[in-house]
């Protein structure tokens, strides 16, 4: 009797086959994910625990993709450094932030960004969907697509389409911004960044970084900090910060220890992110457009796009110039950027359909706009 | 020690150490089933949760899955003992019901403790009232159950046999197949060989699902005829499909 996969023949071999090997290469990943699954089925329709729930899977999905974008270049370029030494900086760095915030706006850890029309009210019951929705970032981003975590969480509390629209346009203006600042930085200034990282880095420049990388980090929780605490109470006791920093802090322990997660590929494939020059041109970029943003408005916004965009620019860039030098060819860098792209647009799709599934605010809203 | 007795050593070894993995892996699916087959018909019953029939099937088939999947991610875990059961007829090792049915009653009676204490916070559902069709037909009764245990075990010979998906893709067709089949047979009002020991375990702790049934009649519906139902498609179909298979490959 002959044997037959009805998988194979329903979606093709080759499909079938990348499938089987996904499977079993991240089986663990998956079943972890299959179990917070449960547990949010279980948990969801009681807030008191579904919040915390909730806020511990957004809490890793933060600190295993998203934290990345700022602390990526600097554990791929400290890898001779002490795990503990590079943790205890970024850990700490954390906790006076977010303790900052927690003290200074009356227990809000968000600095203010859930205040923002749509997002000030505490959530006082949950769907399934809206405590899956890490689940869902977790499961995407391991497929190497970079998704953003504000949108994707932000969009599921979002109480009208406006906070919506007002998140994706401010992330919007962010990619085009920080994509044309990396093209004039590293096409106007390539020649100068290619004397400053040409032989052997002087002592001084592992300081700078440091101090970069902590400032960045320190920024990028003042944007971020409300995509972990949209599950929370808008105002934290004592005791809901000390989980609320502990969890990470620890989380964060675990990412130095293991390297990075999976998603530091996305940093190591791009070019010069091991120099510690190159690694703190790109922070103290990132840093100075985030800073604007965060100045500018109290509207969240998506880091992963500036990210991208950032990335992308000095990708062109550096390609462009005759000063750098890359590791491919113009035709590879528009690949890179165009997938960047094409994955964070396919991102916001899913963003927004898993909004509209979830909150019954925005479907009201788009009946009445439709008419229907 | 020589080398050859050091290899059956390590083989034995690693026999044992696989037993108790699996064993521990079948009481946790187990566990997982239980609780979340019966917190997802109480959330149905509970007018708050607006869960309707299609989506209350579709959450059983995921919770099968989830069941499977998160202990061991391949389905050598059985979680319904009527599975075990064929698994141990066709590869002749009654060894599979020993390290199997024992953690299945275990796991069952721990996922019901669990449903039952969410169940006394939150939604306070008796599951007896999950009795769409009023069936007062006991033969009628005994044949859904006795169909419903044969065919289950049957489809898992087939996926896992015939059409040889041992991974990933065999437990979401299981899955699915589960689902369709408490769709089907669940109108019927708690067709125990879905989740039998979950069953026995909720009438045991007083929850009573079947309390008007004569004790005779009660072992006759639960055990006796879907037990019979399981040999019979054992002996019938798999058997001789397994012949046919062994003369083809001579």
């Amino acid at each position: 009797m002959s044997r037959i996969s009805l998988a194979s023949q329903i979606i093709g071999d080759r499909r079938y086959q990348s499938l089987i090997l996904f499977g079993l290469q991240e089986r663990t990943f998956l079943r972890m994910l299959a179990a917070m699954v449960v547990i949010s089925a279980i948990f969801y329709p009681y807030p008191q625990i579904a919040m915390w729930i909730g806020f511990m899977f957004a809490g890793y999905s933060a600190i295993a993709n998203d934290s990345i974008q700022t602390i990526g270049t600097f554990i791929s370029s400290n890898v001779d450094t002490k795990w503990w030494k590079l943790w205890l900086w970024i850990g700490g760095i954390f906790v006076a932030t977010v303790f900052y915030s927690w003290y200074t706006y009356g227990g809000d850890v968000s600095f203010q960004r859930l205040t923002s029309k749509g997002f000030s009210e505490s959530p006082t019951s949950f769907s399934f969907y809206q405590i899956i929705a890490p689940v869902v970032l977790l499961l995407i981003t391991r497929l190497r697509m970079p998704v953003s975590t504000t949108f994707m969480l932000l969009s599921c509390f979002s109480a009208n389409a406006s906070g919506i629209i007002g998140v994706a346009q401010k992330s919007l203006t962010g990619y085009g911004l920080s994509f044309v600042v990396a093209i004039l930085v590293w096409y106007l200034l390539a020649g100068p960044i290619k004397k400053l990282t040409a032989g052997t880095p002087h002592p001084a420049w592992r300081i700078a970084q440091w101090i970069i990388s902590g400032w960045l980090w320190s920024i990028w929780i003042r944007h971020d900090a409300a995509n972990i605490a949209i599950f929370l109470n808008r105002q934290l006791t004592f005791l809901d910060f000390l989980f609320f920093a502990s969890f990470i802090f620890f989380g964060l322990g675990l990412l130095f220890y293991l390297r990075g997660d999976k998603i530091q590929k996305i940093i190591t494939e791009k070019s010069q992110t091991a120099d510690v020059r190159g690694a703190t041109v790109i922070d103290f970029v990132y840093t100075i457009i985030l800073f604007v943003f965060a100045e500018w408005s109290k509207i969240p916004m998506s880091t992963t796009w500036i990210f991208l965009g950032l990335l992308g620019g000095r990708e062109l860039a550096m390609q462009l110039s005759k000063n750098a030098e890359t590791n491919r060819n113009m035709v590879g860098t528009l690949k890179i950027v165009g997938r960047d792209i094409v994955f964070a647009t396919l991102g916001l799709i899913i963003s927004v359909a898993l909004a509209i599934g979830v909150n019954t605010n925005i479907q009201t809203e788009l009946i009445q706009y439709f008419g229907w | 020690m020589t080398e050859s007795n050091r290899r059956v050593f390590l083989r034995e070894k690693l026999k044992t150490k696989t037993i108790i993995l699996n064993t521990f892996a079948e009481f946790l699916a187990s566990t997982i089933f239980s609780a979340l087959y019966f917190i997802f018909i109480s959330r149905y019953l509970d007018q708050g949760f607006h869960t309707d029939y299609i989506l209350l099937s579709f959450s059983i088939g995921l919770a099968f899955f989830a069941a499977v999947y998160i202990p061991f991610h391949t389905y050598r875990i059985h979680i319904i003992p009527f599975i075990t059961l064929v698994t141990a007829l066709r590869k002749r090792k009654p060894i599979i019901l020993l390290h199997k049915i024992p953690v299945q009653i275990l796991g069952a009676f721990v996922g019901v403790m669990i449903f039952n204490t969410i169940n006394s916070i939150t939604t306070k559902i008796n599951i007896e009232d999950f009795q769409l069709i009023q069936l007062n037909n006991t033969a009628l009764i005994i044949a859904i159950n006795s169909i419903t245990a044969a065919f289950l075990s049957y489809v898992f010979y087939m996926i896992r046999v015939l059409f040889n998906s041992r991974q990933l893709a065999g437990t979401i067709y299981l899955s699915l197949f589960y689902a369709a089949l408490f769709a089907m047979t669940s109108f019927f009002a708690n067709v125990s060989a879905l989740n039998p020991f979950g069953y026995f375990f909720y009438d045991l702790l007083g929850n009573q699902t079947m309390k008007n049934q004569h004790f005779l009649v009660f072992i006759v519906n639960h055990a006796i005829m879907p037990i019979a139902a399981v040999l019979m498609v054992y002996f019938i179909l798999i058997q001789k499909n397994n012949n046919k298979q062994k003369n083809l490959q001579q």
